[in-house]
This record gives C-alpha cells, sequence and structure tokens, in this order.
C-alpha cells in the first residue's frame, strides 16, 4: 500500500491539490468567510519587493517620459524653428512689396511733376565689365525708350539712355567718367558740368572761380542740356578743389542716388521731344 | 533546495513584474503571464510532489495579487501542471517548438479553467468580449517570452536538457 502511494505520490498530490484548490475557491466564491491561509504571508514577502520595485519602474518611467518629453521638445523647437524662418520670409517679402510700393508711388508723383513723357522701368542688370558704370532698363523702344533720354527717381538724375532695343535699353550712370550733367549750385545757382569718375562719384567742373561754393551745398540740373529736367537733385558738394590758379574751380559730389540701390526709374523724354507712340498700342489704343 | 529558492524567487519576481513593471507598459492590452510559464516548467521538468505543490502555490500567489477569489488560480495552475505533467509522461520529445507548445497547452488550460469559472460562478456581470481578449493576450505574450523564460531558468537550475523528462522524485 505504502509502495502505491510512493509510486503514485504526483498524481495523488496533484488530485489533493486540486481538490485544495476547488473548496477553496467554492468557499470563496460562496460569498461566506474568506478563507485565504496564505494570503497574508505572500503579501508580507511579496508587498516590499514591489514597492521596491514600483519606485524602480517609477524612475525609469519618469526618465523614459522625460526624454520622450525632451524629443517631443526638439521637434517642436525645429518645428518653430521653420515656422520662424517661414514668416520671416514672408515678413521679407511684405516689406519688399511695401517698399516697392513706396518706391512706384514716388516715382508716379515724379512722374506726374515732370514736363515731358515719362516711362517708369526696372533696373534688370548692371554694367558687366565692372570698368564702366551702365545698367540694363527693362524696357526699349517699344516702351518708348529712345536714346539720349534722361533715366530719374524721386532720389535725383540716374544718368542717361546711351543704346536701345526693342524691349530693352543701357544707361549711362551718371558716376561713369564718361557722362555730364549742366547743372547749378543750388544756393548760388553757380553753374558748371557733373562730370563721373571721381573718388565721391562724381566732379563739378567748370565754375567760375568768384563764384560762392561750400562743402554742403547741393547740386541741381540745370534743364539748358537739353536731356535732364530742370531742378532734378545730383547730389551735394562734399569738398572743395585746391586749385590756386586758373579760371574754374572743381568739387567733389556726392550723388544723391545710391547707384548700387536702384531698382525702378523714371525714363524722361527731353523737354522738346514726347516719347514716340508704342508700335500696335497707337492703333489698337486709340 | 536550489528549485525551490529558484522558483520561489521567479515566482515573486513574476508576480512583482506582472504588478508593476508590465502594467506600465500601457500600450500592451494584457501584462504577459509569467507564472504559467512556471507552472508548464515544472509540469515538464519536475514529476513530483514538489513540482504539484509548486504550481499550487504559484497559483496562490497570483490569486493574493490579482484580485481573483483565492482558489480560482491555485486550481488553474493545479490543472496546468497536472496536464503538462500528463501529457510530457506519454509524448514527449524536448526542443524549444514543444516547450512552447507545453505553454499553449498550460495557457488553453488555464483560459479554459477561468472562462468556466465566471461561466459558472458570475455569468452575467462578466464582460465576455474583454475577458476572452485580455485571456488571449496574455496567452501570446506567455508564448513569446516562454523561450527566454526556460532559457533563463534552465541556465539557473543547471538543467541540461534531457530526451525524457522524468521525476526528480
Amino acid at each position: 500500500m505504502l509502495g502505491l502511494l510512493r509510486r503514485h505520490s504526483t498524481p495523488l498530490a496533484t488530485v489533493a491539490l486540486l481538490l485544495a484548490s476547488l473548496a477553496l475557491l467554492v468557499t470563496n466564491s460562496s460569498g461566506g468567510r474568506r478563507v485565504d491561509p496564505l494570503g497574508v504571508v505572500f503579501l508580507e514577502v511579496v508587498t516590499p519587493i514591489a514597492h521596491l520595485s514600483r519606485r524602480v519602474s517609477s524612475s525609469l518611467a519618469d526618465t523614459w517620459n522625460s526624454y520622450v518629453d525632451l524629443v517631443g521638445a526638439r521637434q517642436e523647437r525645429e518645428w518653430l524653428r521653420s515656422r520662424v524662418r517661414d514668416l520671416e520670409a514672408e515678413a521679407d517679402a511684405a516689406g519688399a512689396v511695401a517698399r516697392e510700393n513706396e518706391r512706384l508711388t514716388e516715382l508716379l508723383e515724379l512722374r506726374e511733376s515732370l514736363p515731358g513723357d515719362a516711362v517708369a522701368a526696372r533696373i534688370t542688370s548692371a554694367d558687366a565689365s565692372g570698368l564702366f558704370r551702365t545698367a540694363t532698363l527693362n524696357k526699349g523702344e517699344r516702351a518708348g525708350v529712345a536714346k539720349g533720354f534722361a533715366v530719374v527717381t524721386p532720389g535725383g538724375v540716374v544718368g542717361k539712355v546711351v543704346a536701345t532695343s526693342p524691349h530693352a535699353a543701357r544707361i549711362l550712370l551718371l558716376d561713369d567718367h564718361a557722362s555730364g550733367v549742366d547743372a547749378l549750385v543750388r544756393r548760388t545757382r553757380a553753374r558748371g558740368i557733373v562730370e563721373g569718375g571721381s573718388q565721391a562719384g562724381c566732379r563739378l567742373k567748370y565754375v567760375k572761380r568768384r563764384e560762392d561754393i561750400r562743402v554742403g551745398d547741393k547740386v541741381i540740373t540745370s534743364g539748358l542740356d537739353g536731356i535732364f529736367p530742370k531742378g532734378m537733385p545730383i547730389g551735394e558738394i562734399v569738398h572743395l578743389g585746391e586749385e590756386e590758379h586758373g579760371l574754374y574751380r572743381t568739387a567733389e559730389i556726392r550723388p544723391a542716388v545710391d547707384f548700387s540701390k536702384l531698382e525702378e526709374v523714371l525714363v524722361v523724354a527731353p523737354p522738346n521731344r514726347e516719347v514716340p507712340p508704342v508700335p500696335g498700342q497707337a492703333e489698337g489704343g486709340g | 533546495m536550489r528549485a525551490l529558492l529558484v522558483f520561489a524567487l521567479a515566482g515573486v519576481l513574476s508576480v512583482v513584474a506582472q504588478t508593476t513593471l508590465l502594467e506600465r507598459l500601457s500600450f500592451l492590452p494584457a501584462a504577459p503571464d509569467l507564472i504559467v510559464i512556471l507552472c508548464v516548467y515544472l509540469g515538464l521538468h519536475y514529476h513530483s510532489v514538489g513540482g504539484a505543490t509548486g504550481a499550487f502555490l504559484l497559483g496562490y500567489l497570483l490569486d493574493t495579487f490579482s484580485g481573483s477569489p483565492p482558489g480560482l488560480y491555485c486550481l488553474a495552475m493545479t490543472l496546468v501542471f497536472a496536464m503538462v505533467y500528463l501529457v510530457s509522461k506519454r509524448l514527449w520529445v524536448e526542443n524549444p517548438v514543444t516547450a512552447v507548445a507545453a505553454v499553449a497547452v498550460g495557457c488553453g488550460v488555464k483560459i479554459t479553467t477561468v472562462m468556466a469559472y465566471f461561466a459558472l460562478a458570475a455569468p452575467r456581470n462578466v464582460a465576455w468580449l474583454g475577458l476572452t481578449r485580455a485571456l488571449l493576450f496574455e496567452a501570446l505574450f506567455a508564448l513569446v517570452l516562454s523561450p527566454l523564460a526556460f532559457t533563463a531558468l534552465d541556465s539557473n537550475l543547471r538543467r541540461p536538457r534531457r530526451k525524457r523528462a522524468h521525476a526528480v522524485d
């Protein structure tokens, strides 16, 4: 009998434990008194370990959450940077439009104030060689631009047209050594010729020695050359020549227009000449 | 003695892991049932009174920390042990695939037991879909983790794998 029990100890023990489990379950499910002989022991043994584990897992979770937050913050920062770049670009574009609008408004006002016909044009390129001071306009013969026309901005004289094609024109800037404009000193009406090629930009030449000219005097067009409208600003005297002898004096002039920042200009027909009608428009437009 | 310590520690760590670490993995629909793996291991390799008692105690440990009425997991885990014991006594060639198959059998027994209990004890108060889903996910994760758990137990118990597992008794 004992041998039989030993031989089948495992199945017998298993059945016994199953019955014990079943009894335990039935007892605890009946809604009566709770029978849980080992629960207290297990709770006492496992709870401190579980507590420790929870603290460790909480720390790990906190670390992980911090990391995730950091990654999120990094992504958000990148997004915000990109957004700032976009907004700055938009603001720049809006600013450029506003400035262009301002310039064009001034150009329009200037156009209305000028006696002859005028065509608004845009500077498309500068001199290719760097040895000369010329620029290209986006308007040409088709727009009524012709050789010898004055080029001005609300700021002052820019130069004159030296070559044209149907849709473009080349202008000689005021500060090129080959340019020449008949000029007056606004304060004293002393007359002279403004030429380019000096260190300051332009030079006022052929001013009679006895004329009163000073540093800071404004120089304007005289209108006597038949190209530029009278009274357009040319520049300001920044240095007087030190010639002790001779009939004339010279002065260095800083041009009123910053040629490096030119964008829109007005091409003005000489006072005694009007812009020729644009082919096609004359017939079509009436 | 060594086996007793290893299983006691493994049981405690499994319950702690299930109740503290794995519950933090909120993306998992259920925590893996590590205790059932231990019971299957006992059923495979400890054909003794000690093995049966170990399964019973592991079930009791789970009962203590799971909110089920004391006795439910005792019954389930003892049944898991019994079923795996019976199967491994008759047809067994030990390899990783059959180990996972044994865990699958164990999970099936556990699921059947738990669902039978709820069907008999409180059929109206049970959300059967949620219960089935949780039990299946527990089983699935247990299956996935079982090779790792078996390797860890083998290495801790310094038990070379055998062609046929017979009693430590």
